[in-house]
């Protein structure tokens, strides 16, 4: 007779587990700063507005499953996806969504990715040397 | 008189259940890289802000967007950029909602590029 009891108590946890959607979700802006990267050379074209993000998860919320998330991933992935060097004013949001099995936590950068404009000026050396 | 009961222990309960609190996110010199650039024109302090809305505390709605704090920041001014950049956090709490606010303080400017090569000389 216990059996049963303890199976419908383990699929009503598994339930809850499966089906229950956010219990809680946060987000608060971390900061702003004029280039996520240092910047090499003055000159550089807009190729638009991109946002990277950087993922994590804790099983149970104290586990980690997977590595923190990180900033610089963030930075990378933002700048990838226009294909440039740089992201300039760049804003950091940090966010966390918690479920019944566990805590995501979130990066987001936000800013204009560029391209470094390079001149043969900028490399009078180099001209030399050819 | 029992109206009169209600009504006053609802005014304590909006007394006793707000509250405020404003903390620093940032600081930084501009909100653009200004290498290669000069101010042109200086328009003055400004402020811009983003408001989220949580309810119980717990479920947020949208995101404080710091991005478009500094956009509305700038455009009250019709500037380039933001330069001396504070950025605040402010939460309140009334009875079963929160506010989430980013305000961004800062001078807006115009600038001008000047073409300089890597010596620093005009080209």
């Amino acid at each position: 007779m216990k059996h049963p009891r303890f199976f419908l108590f383990l699929l009503i946890a598994a339930g809850l587990m499966f089906f229950s959607g956010c219990i809680s979700f946060r987000a608060h802006p971390v900061g702003v700063v004029p280039s996520a990267k240092h910047m090499t050379l003055p000159d550089y074209e807009v190729l638009g507005e991109a946002e990277g993000m950087s993922s994590s998860f804790m099983m149970f919320w104290v586990f980690p499953v997977t590595p923190a998330a990180d900033n610089s991933e963030a930075i990378d992935n933002a700048i990838k996806s226009k294909g440039g060097d740089n992201l300039i004013e760049a804003v950091f949001t940090r966010e966390s969504k918690v479920y019944i099995i566990g805590t995501v936590n979130n990066i987001y950068v936000k800013g204009k990715v560029i391209r470094y404009q390079r001149d043969d000026r900028d490399y009078p050396d180099v001209k030399k040397r050819k | 008189m029992r109206k009169g009961f209600i009504y006053t222990a609802l005014i304590a309960a909006v007394i006793l259940f707000n509250a405020c609190s404003t903390a620093p996110i940032c600081v930084t010199p501009s909100v653009t890289p200004m290498q290669g650039k000069f101010t042109a024109e200086n328009l003055g302090k400004t402020e811009g802000s983003d408001t989220a809305v949580s309810v119980l505390g717990l479920f947020m709605i949208g995101r404080p967007d710091l991005d478009l704090a500094i956009k509305n920041a700038i455009m009250k001014k019709g500037g380039d950029t933001l330069i001396n950049v504070s950025c605040y956090e402010t939460w309140g709490y009334f009875l079963f909602v929160s506010t989430t606010t980013v305000t961004v303080e800062g001078e807006a400017v115009k600038f001008i590029v000047e073409d300089t090569d890597t010596k620093g000389k005009k080209r």
